[in-house]
């Protein structure tokens, strides 16, 4: 592995490092400052500090010391925690990503001094100070108890520290010398160290590979505590430690002091975590337990390209597995029991290779905190966040894709959505603005809903300004829906001013467009004066899904099951034709166009008289509801989607390609573009014969 | 009885204590031993415990056992603050 690759490898787990350290200090901030989040984000800092060392990135390094050496005194208890304190360690935290950004992409490293300068006074408590006004009048106020508490937390700040050290048969294999660890800890400050020899055996009962011996070593107060970890940095479960002030209980709970479980040199690209279970689908809104100690599972990382290959695959055995079938049924053989334990096992392995590519959506969510606090630097908002589901997963691809439509949403709301805190009251309403994520499992899909408390749509202006745009007629009747759709055309935007946050004017038409490449929908509900929810719906994967199988004449089609909503062979009162060979299906009151597909696929013979045929009804972004006129419906089951822009070239109308059981190549249809396109056109109806 | 005489390598690692070990044993249940730690340059954990382990042996058994010691084994073992357990050259 080139350093490049190691160096690929650190910067994932910077993202994962950030990650982690902004979910802890979202804890922080909402009250749960217990000792293990603090630790949380100490190791965070710490594990890219040690690897910003490792490669030479020196600003990186130099900022990550002076954010850890604060956090060392917090997680000591010598600093409190407190709201101001967290708010700058949130700044110190969205600082310390963009360093990231700049060791990553080869950029100047931002202006860090001032931030610094601000750590380092916090180590004094100067924050509080600075950042939380005292009340008013409290100046001259004068609180003993307080007092006594700060002298006894200064004389036990000062105090001398204690480390315990026990190595055990971990420390001395593999050539291991736990002996040094103590001279360097001696080499920390001029300190005492006391051996305690008792366990040590007779030589009958002696194993020269067992640890038996144990150290307490006494330091002076002044050493810092991260400089004691630091040395037992990589010895992983090999030493019980235990680092205390004197007068201090040692923490129980530390069995060993690894404050980085792992050195950032391991090999590949994603972490994969052993799942409970090997299914893909995570119970919806399946809370993430508050400052959880971090998961003892083991883990290992593999290159995506092996798992891209695995995946390819798994594709390639369901193709072989509906040929069996095919070929078994030609023979009187489709319903024996091997054939459904084989479609059974199939499906699992593909459920669990899609487990193994699943990650949580946390880790989209995990950077909507700082996304928030810019937005409200910027608009003078206030912005409560609440999420929900982040544990919820799905594919890796979808998550990557996932992040800039969501980002966008998010911004929109921010921008549009919530009102200004003086609006907020006037309307008696909270001041503070509530942004509630959220992710579950919906029937095979993924439910994302971005929902605001804000003013809700101002549908006449969307109105007015669609009618400006020359989007809608003047004239046009439009439900509160079709409307509220509207902020989806292109290049529409109500902004007055384009801001900087979201009315670039290519926003809203760009998030749909980026949904649906993913397979998904995005969809609005909104309340003047109450808020909006957009809602997003996803697969959760890209690489196989479920369809109906059709026929068109001598064409064998793949309608994706996503969009379906029903199949149907209308009586003749039901199809009403329009003339120039149009159709329209009355669907429970309701009149959808029949779109044949005989023409867009080039199929020849195909049923075009709909109440000798089957219709099924779809649904779309663009277009609403339309009825496909195929000749029968043969099966339905997964495909593995072959894209044809990869082994041919974009085809309107057209998602990609599959293979069937039979080893034909089937087309499936692209919905919502062939109903777009379609009814713009009015596609007419071939007269029945 | 003489006492037996064990000799330390300048390298005193997990490989040394592992070689050294079934000679101590022995030389411990025999009698006296005398160990010569002149040349000794590094001291690991696992010969420390292993010297501890023999001091324990000879204790019980009523033999003696000495160990004469370099300075940098000196060093080492003050590092660790097992010197007193070496100080007159006899492990007490």
């Amino acid at each position: 592995m080139t350093n490049e690759e190691i160096q690929a490898i650190f910067f994932i787990e910077c993202d994962e490092a950030l990650a982690a350290a902004e979910a802890a200090l979202e804890r922080c901030r909402t009250g749960g400052a217990d000792h293990e989040t603090v630790n949380a984000i100490f190791r965070s800092v710490h594990s890219i500090k040690g690897g910003a060392g490792a490669f030479g990135l020196e600003p990186l390094q130099a900022y990550t010391h002076g954010f850890e050496t604060l956090l060392s005194d917090v997680r000591d208890g010598t600093v409190a925690v407190t709201d101001p304190l967290v708010a700058l360690m949130l700044r110190a935290l969205d600082l310390l990503g963009d360093h990231v950004a700049a060791a990553r992409d080869g950029g100047a490293a931002p202006d860090d001094a001032a931030l610094l300068a601000q750590l380092a006074a916090a180590q004094t408590g100067e924050v509080a100070e600075v950042e939380a006004a005292a009340p008013a009048g409290d100046d001259f106020a004068f609180d003993l108890d307080a007092m006594l508490g700060d002298i006894a937390a200064d004389i036990s700040a000062n105090a001398d520290w204690v480390v315990t050290v026990h190595p055990h048969a971990g420390a001395i294999a593999n050539g291991g010398e736990p002996l040094l660890l103590l001279r360097e800890l001696r080499a920390l400050g001029d300190g005492r160290v006391a051996i305690d020899d008792g366990a040590v055996p007779d030589l009958d009962g002696l194993d020269p590979g067992e640890g038996y011996v144990s150290w307490t070593v006494t330091l002076p107060g002044s050493v810092e505590r991260a400089a004691i970890e630091e040395i037992f940095d990589f010895v992983g479960d090999g030493c019980t430690v235990t680092i205390a002030r004197v007068g201090e209980e040692a923490s129980p709970e530390a069995p060993t002091t690894s404050v980085n479980p792992a050195p950032p040199v391991r090999s590949v690209a994603i972490a994969v975590a052993p799942a409970a279970e090997p299914a893909l689908p995570v119970p919806p809104a399946a809370p993430a337990s508050e400052a959880a100690a971090p998961a003892t599972g083991q883990s290992i990382r593999i290159d995506l390209a092996k798992l891209d290959r695995l995946i390819d695959a798994v594709g390639e055995l369901v193709i072989a597995q509906a040929m069996m079938t095919q070929r078994l049924s030609n023979h009187g053989l489709g319903g024996i029991e091997e054939l459904a334990m084989l479609d059974g096992l199939t499906r699992d392995i593909q459920e669990s290779a899609m487990a193994i590519r699943a990650q949580p959506i946390g880790s989209v969510f995990s950077r909507v905190p700082r996304i928030l606090r810019e937005l409200e630097a910027s608009t003078g908002k206030k912005i409560r966040l609440e999420v929900a589901g982040e544990a919820t997963e799905l594919d890796k691809t979808v998550i990557e894709r996932l992040s800039e439509p969501l980002t966008h949403l998010i911004r929109n709301a921010v921008d549009h959505g919530i009102e200004p805190v003086a609006d907020r009251v006037a309307a008696g309403k909270p001041p503070e603005g509530v942004l509630s994520l959220s992710a579950e499992h919906r029937s095979g899909r993924i439910v994302i809903r971005i929902a605001d408390d804000g003013r809700g749509i101002n549908r006449p202006r969307v109105q007015a300004k669609a009618v400006e745009r020359g989007l809608i007629g003047a004239e046009a009747v439009l439900s509160d829906e079709e409307i509220d759709n509207l902020i989806f055309a292109p290049g529409f935007s109500t902004a007055e001013t384009l801001s900087n946050i979201s009315g670039r004017g290519v926003g809203m038409d760009v998030v749909r467009q980026n949904v649906k490449e993913l397979g998904g929908r995005i969809s609005i509900e909104s309340h003047p004066g109450r808020g909006s929810v957009f809602t997003l719906a996803l697969p959760l994967t890209l690489a196989i899904s479920d369809g109906m199988i059709v026929t068109v004449g001598d064409q064998t089609l793949v309608v994706p099951l996503a969009h379906v909503v029903e199949s149907l062979r209308p009586e003749p009162r039901d199809v009403q034709h329009l003339g120039a060979g149009r159709a329209m299906l009355n669907v429970r009151g309701q009149f959808i166009p029949i779109l044949p597909l005989e023409g867009p696929v080039g199929a020849r013979s195909a049923i075009a008289d709909p109440t000798q045929a089957v219709l099924i009804v779809v649904d779309t972004e663009a277009a609403g509801q339309a009825a496909l006129l195929v000749d029968t419906i043969c099966d339905q089951r997964q495909f593995v989607i072959k894209s044809l822009d990869t082994h041919y070239r974009p085809v309107a109308g057209v998602a990609g390609a599959t293979i069937l059981g039979n080893g034909r190549v089937a087309l499936i249809i692209d919905v919502d573009g062939l109903v777009a396109g379609a009814v713009g056109e009015a596609a007419p109806l071939r007269q029945a014969a | 009885m003489a006492p037996s005489i064990l000799t330390l390598p300048a390298r005193c690692d997990r490989q040394a204590a592992d070689e050294l070990f079934p000679r101590l044993r022995e030389a411990v249940a025999s009698g006296d031993v005398a160990i010569d730690g002149s040349a000794v340059i590094q001291m690991g954990h696992a010969m420390l415990q292993l010297l501890l382990s023999a001091r324990k042996t000879a204790s019980v058994q009523r033999a003696a056992l000495t160990v004469s010691m370099s300075d940098a084994m000196l060093t080492s073992l003050k590092a660790i603050g097992a010197d007193h357990l070496f100080d007159d050259g006899t492990m007490r």
